[in-house]
């Protein structure tokens, strides 16, 4: 307050002082006091000018030097971005597209071999003119054929023997029909299955992440063929078919596919549309029919698989195959199949054996299936005999007679092809050996237009050319045992180009790989020495750092374009440029540290905590090197959290005031106890199993919440705004804009909340009867409203709010309390000065800044906690509560220039990570988040609303951090904002860390047999953590810090 | 501390076999351990509490006992030795009392504590319950013997205030073993040994001998956090 006085306050009592001295004299001096009156006048009015412009020279001072240190950290998240995009390209696989199509009239066994045309069958005399192909999206294997125990008890979960036609007639009519297990490449998403079933060839890993937005396919695929031999389809079902074939069909009848909520649309549409078309009027108009359903997917999805919906989905496929085989010709090929299975919970996109396993059916009025002798009926599972997805494309192409596509690389389904007897052994041998030759025509152009050395014959060749050997021997009068031998040294030549071009895909970029490495590795250098490195006042370094990166940055970005020119290196400009930036970057802040080399110092640890924050992240980091930690991830980032719980309750007794003691160690075993009860909210991945029980869904096999914890959100919403509260009330902060949002938004927020998860439960399980569509406008206003007062005008009235104060001015006899807060300096100070003998009693400056600050957590709280799942929604509640006893243990330990507070605030948006039933693996991602506010998918809302399910808890952890540097510290301390910096720059180097290590090991375990599973999704975890937590740090985190200082500074004066 | 701890023959001989007979015991004993960790660890506690009682009560002072003789050392030096055999059954008193704090007080404390780092709180209760039950022998009893139940004395313990010596040094290599003993569990192994709670029982051990060696070594320093 002294600041106050000096300005305003002294004014009136120096004017008095010159009257008292002068005196009122005779008329000369009287003119000269009116004279010095004047000049008074002036002078006041000069010294509040001139105390109003210092105040809006320090504003502009503040602004400026904050805005440095924003560019700073998104330099900083530059150059990580950099790192990660360099590594990315070079690890996640690619694959060459070739853009040959294969010609109908050219056979690949050469002239004259057979020359077909479309009519008659293009390379093989064709077997069927016309054929209705279904995909009931997620048909796992063991839903087709029946199930009972070793006591032949039949299962009862929902998900078995319901779906039951199929599986009867390959059993009563074999030469009808035949159904085996289909196995999937993974990743086993749908846009990557439909790529598999129409090219026959392999998907890369890049491509799974373009599930939202389906690109059409370049090369030659079924569809394509199709229309080239001038077959017409009609198309139903999945729109993802029109995304990857646009204009390929003639009739189409495309619906919208991601939202999982709705089990009926899709389907019905299917329904409603084919029937009418296998009516034998309407049969000239589609030579090939497609339909698609969703239903048993999305059942999956949303209930898990076993619910009754499940069981209801399933029946009603089963009716409509009985429909279907009812309304087809004789001439028409019915194949029924699933694209991909689903795992315990109903989810997929892994590589699970249950989510790889799905059905293939296949049936004709003709009777033209066989078996392979061994096989006669269904095998139970996939152990017995199973086909591989990619082998439909060629099955398909000859049954149809067409040309198999060009990049094929499955062989022709055998029970297609070996005749109802099982002794066409020469008819399969033909079709393996077309099969054989395009594959090897395929292989031939691919090594080709890689550059590859193409003189050494390679090992497939060299089958192919055995089997070929094999057929000239005697090609006339060869008996059915030698055709089966030739077919099968085909089937071995079809094998190994398959293991051979898995193992080509499999390739790296290493080059590129070094290149993100080392700028991720320097980049971690480089955070450590300026968050940890670095002593004194780190705000005005900052500015001076950040020019000086960013003229190396655009230095270096020239310089690498440039070297592109030179021809010295094959990697593509844009990833010299983007390297040469962040190594011109990397290498201007490095230099600069030798300029100010006084103020460096080691970063090793001297203190306990700083020798634990050390000690957890390179745990952590080493720990995920192998496959077992990373897995159990979770359990041991509780195991870590307890301890530093544990060890703070140990440290809080050397404090010498009892009541920090107290309020030390008690806040300690509330940490530790929070830390515990978070971890038993948890969805286990397939690996933990089965030492892990999943909590976060009503049982292992569903995706529906307990009723339990509806209950817990109501509990929630009644008791979380007071323990909230109760941090503010210690310091009296719970004043102002803290009762608008801890006693109002957050309040109803978290009652809408329950609110909409009780309707969203409601819906689910059907339990009063309001029409779905009405129950859904009311579920999703809600959504919108609090995501409306939690995103929208928690951040606005952020911006605007004044500090949590309150003026209480205790006088002799009456107190006199002013309600709200001072509005300007000048207020404050007439109150204080006419009544001299009152004292003025500030309420909540203890914890100026950091009540202040910690308002922006609690608003992103409401809006986050209602993205995930009740269960989740209650661990959010218990990380905002850790957070606030993290708080506390930091300040009254007088740990707030410790790396301790940052690390551990990371951990804990690690390990809440956890608790929010998310796994770092594919099929655990919540994809039905996304439609919580809304019915329709529209971006960019879409992937916000997915990236605040998938990543909320780090999310929130990241917009605390900078209120961990201001919580209860002196409101006029000097280098305050140094240390947010310093705190921010010290929770990036955490995520930094992990990021990197993941990185490395992941390219150092690139051939181990768990990438895919483990090792691969956890550095796309770790890398996009960083990314996110990079952007709300500077978005939301420093900005926060902006309008904090300046709301402050407007009251007390800014101090830089 | 130094000072409160007896040099006599017998004590020397027994402070020296004290760990060795505490390793040896676990280690004879280590197969049925990891074949069937409550029983055996409910058979070896006897045993581990027979040698921590005779370990405190012939090589440990207690802070009584240590400020009994405190005057009585200016005296005569006789007197000590005089006193030595009407104080073995004083001291035994003392480690039983000792014996009977640590496990009512210490066992649920840790009990508790082990639970909260993540130990399963439905299943194997009785591993748990007996794992913390060792800690507590080991660590708890010997300092509830030197230091009773002074609340200044244990503010300093629990806050690592303490200077260093070898019941101190003990406690806390026990209680880092147990947490290092922790981390091999989650590995994929599939070795016998993995299972709940060998390996925090064999850090706890190993953890005791060798914090008594470095308390030994680092006799009368105090930990310095900042």
């Amino acid at each position: 307050m002294a600041d106050i006085d000096d300005i305003f306050a002294h004014v009136p009592r120096r004017t008095a002082a010159k009257w008292s001295k002068n005196g009122p004299g005779d008329l000369e001096d009287l003119a000269k006091a009116t004279a010095a009156a004047k000049e008074e006048a002036e002078d006041r009015l000069f010294a509040a000018q001139k105390s109003k412009a210092l105040m809006d020279q320090k504003i502009r001072e503040f602004k400026i030097s904050h805005s440095l240190v924003v560019l700073f950290f998104l330099w900083i998240a530059y150059t990580q971005l950099v790192g990660i995009f360099l590594f990315t390209r070079g690890f996640l696989l690619t694959r060459k597209v070739l853009e040959e199509k294969s010609d109908c009239k050219v056979s690949p066994l050469g002239e004259g071999v057979y020359l077909g045309e479309p009519g008659t069958g293009c390379w093989h005399p064709k077997t069927f003119d016309k054929a209705v192909i279904v995909i009931i999206d997620a048909l796992r294997y063991d839903f087709t054929v029946p199930q009972v125990d070793a006591n032949g008890v039949p299962s009862t979960e929902h998900y078995h023997n319901n779906f039951k036609t199929a599986y009867e007639i390959a059993i009563n009519n074999p030469e009808n029909a035949f159904l085996v297990p289909f196995i999937a490449d993974p990743p086993t998403t749908t846009l990557q299955r439909l790529k598999g079933l129409t090219t026959g060839t392999l998907p890369t890993f890049i491509d799974a992440g373009s599930n939202f937005a389906g690109t059409n396919i370049d090369e030659d695929n079924l569809i394509d063929q199709l229309n080239r031999t001038g077959k017409k389809i009609a198309f139903m079902g999945d729109d993802t078919w029109t995304a990857l074939f646009p204009g390929y069909f003639d009739i189409e009848h495309p619906y919208e596919s991601l939202n999982v909520w709705d089990l009926h649309t899709v389907d019905e549409g299917v329904l409603t549309h084919m029937f009418p078309l296998l009516h034998p009027d309407n049969s000239s108009s589609w030579d090939i029919m497609i339909g698609h359903f969703l239903g048993v997917d999305h059942a999956g999805h949303r209930y898990g698989p076993d619910h009754p919906a499940m069981a209801a989905k399933q029946k009603q496929m089963d009716v409509f195959v009985q429909d279907l085989i009812k309304a087809v010709d004789d001439n028409t090929l019915v194949v029924i199949m699933g694209d991909h299975g689903m795992d315990p919970k109903g989810d997929h996109g892994g590589e699970s054996q249950l989510e790889l396993e799905a059905a293939l059916w296949m049936y004709s009025k003709k009777g033209v299936f066989g078996r392979l002798p061994g096989f006669e009926t269904p095998p139970k599972n996939a152990e017995g005999r199973s086909v591989a997805q990619i082998d439909l494309v060629p099955t398909l192409a000859l049954l149809l007679g067409l040309p198999i596509p060009y990049n094929n690389l499955g062989g022709p389904i055998p029970e297609a092809f070996i005749g109802p007897n099982g002794d066409k052994w020469d008819n399969l041998a033909h079709v393996a050996r077309l099969t054989s030759s395009q594959i090897e025509n395929y292989r031939k152009s691919y090594t080709g237009a890689r550059d590859d050395d193409q003189n050494i014959e390679t090992k497939t060749t060299k089958l192919w050319r055995e089997a070929e050997e094999k057929l000239k021997v005697d090609p006339v009068q060869t008996t059915q045992e030698a055709w089966r031998t030739t077919y099968e040294s085909f089937l071995t030549h079809q094998k190994e180009t398959l293991h051979v071009c898995k193992d080509l895909w499999a390739r790296f970029d290493l080059t590129s790989m070094l290149l993100g490495i080392i700028t991720l590795v320097s980049s971690v250098i480089s955070i450590l020495i300026f968050g940890r490195g670095i002593s004194g006042d780190l705000k005005e370094l900052t500015g001076w750092l950040a020019g000086r990166c960013f003229a190396g940055t655009a230095a270096g970005g020239l310089a690498g374009y440039a070297f592109h020119f030179s021809g010295m290196s094959e990697q593509g400009e844009l990833k010299l440029a983007l390297f040469g930036s962040a190594a011109g970057g990397l290498l201007a802040f490095f230099a600069s540290t030798t300029a100010i080399y006084r103020r460096l110092q080691h970063i090793f640890p001297t203190s306990i905590f700083s020798f634990m924050a050390l000690l957890f992240t390179v745990l952590q980091g080493v720990m995920f090197a192998a496959n077992s930690f990373t897995i159990w991830e979770d359990r041991i980032l509780t195991f870590f959290l307890t301890t530093f719980g544990a060890v703070a309750f140990c440290y809080s007794f050397k404090q010498e005031d009892p009541a920090m003691r107290t309020l030390g160690a008690s806040q300690s075993i509330i940490f530790m106890i929070l830390t515990r009860i978070a971890s038993f909210s948890r969805l286990c991945r397939e690996e933990q199993m089965p030492y892990c029980e999943s909590t976060y869904y009503a049982s292992a096999t569903s995706s529906v919440s307990s009723p339990f914890s509806l209950i817990l959100l109501y509990f929630i919403a009644l008791a979380f705004p007071p323990i909230v509260k109760s941090y503010y009330t210690g310091t009296k902060s719970y004043e102002g804009p803290a009762q608008l949002y801890i006693g109002f938004a957050l309040q109803f927020g978290l009652l809408f909340n329950a609110l909409y998860w009780t309707l969203d439960s409601a819906d689910n399980g059907e339990w009063i009867d309001i029409p779905t569509a009405s129950l859904k406008k009311a579920k999703h206003t809600i959504a919108q409203v609090v995501l409306a007062l939690a995103f929208v005008a928690g951040n606005v009235f952020f911006a605007w709010a004044q500090p949590c104060l309150n003026i209480q001015i205790e006088g002799g006899a009456e107190d006199e309390k002013t309600t709200g807060k001072p509005s300007s300096p000048a207020t404050t100070a007439a109150a204080a000065t006419p009544a001299p003998s009152r004292s003025m009693i500030i309420l909540g400056y203890a914890n100026l800044h950091g009540s202040r600050s910690f308002l922006l957590p609690i608003s992103w709280y409401l809006g986050l906690a209602l993205l995930q799942k009740p269960l989740g929604g209650a661990s959010m509640a218990a990380l905002l509560w850790q957070i606030l006893a993290l708080l506390e243990i930091i300040d009254s330990n007088g740990l707030s220039d410790s790396p301790i507070g940052p690390v551990i605030l990371a951990m804990l948006g690690s390990s809440y990570f956890f608790s929010t039933g998310h796994q770092a693996t594919l099929s655990s991602i919540q994809w039905e988040s996304v439609f919580i506010p809304t019915d329709a998918i529209r971006q960019p809302w879409s992937g916000l609303l997915f990236a605040g399910n998938e990543w909320g808890p780090q999310i929130l952890a990241t917009i605390a951090v900078p209120t961990l540097a201001l919580w209860k510290q002196p409101a006029k301390e000097a280098g305050l904002m140094g240390k947010v910096v310093r705190v921010c720059a010290t929770y990036v180097a955490y995520h930094a860390t992990i990021a990197t290590c993941t990185v490395l090991w992941a390219a150092h375990l690139r051939r181990h047999l768990m990438l895919y599973r483990v090792f691969s999704p956890r550095f796309m975890l770790g890398a996009l953590v960083l990314l996110i937590s990079d952007v709300v740090m500077v978005l939301v985190g420093v900005m926060g810090v902006r309008w904090n200082f300046l709301s402050v500074g407007e009251v007390f004066g800014l101090v830089n | 501390m130094a000072n409160m701890v007896d040099r006599s023959g017998i004590a020397e001989t027994v402070r020296h076999a004290h760990p060795i007979i505490l390793l040896g015991a676990l280690y004879a004993t280590f197969t049925s351990l990891v074949n069937d960790p409550p029983t055996l660890l409910l058979q070896l506690l006897p045993v581990t509490i027979g040698i921590q009682i005779i370990h405190a009560s012939t090589c440990l002072g207690s802070s009584r006992a240590a400020a009994a003789a405190a005057p009585g050392n200016k005296k005569k030096a006789k007197s000590t030795v005089k006193g030595k055999s009407e104080d073995v059954g004083a001291n035994f008193l003392t480690a039983f009392l000792s014996l009977f704090l640590a496990l009512l007080i210490g066992t649920p404390a840790i009990f508790i504590v082990i639970v909260l780092l993540g130990a399963p709180i439905t299943a194997d209760l009785s591993h748990t319950a007996l794992c913390a039950a060792h800690l507590s022998v080991l660590a708890g009893l010997p300092l509830v013997y030197s230091y009773h139940v002074q609340g200044s004395k244990w503010k300093d313990i629990v806050s690592l205030n303490l200077p260093m010596d070898e019941v101190y040094g003990g406690a806390l290599g026990a209680c880092l073993g147990a947490w290092l003993g922790a981390i091999p569990i989650p590995l994929d192994w599939d070795r016998d040994w993995q299972r709940w709670p060998v390996t925090i029982v064999v850090g706890i051990y190993a953890g005791y001998a060798v914090g008594r060696l470095g308390g030994l070594a680092l006799v009368g320093k105090v930990a310095r956090f900042n």
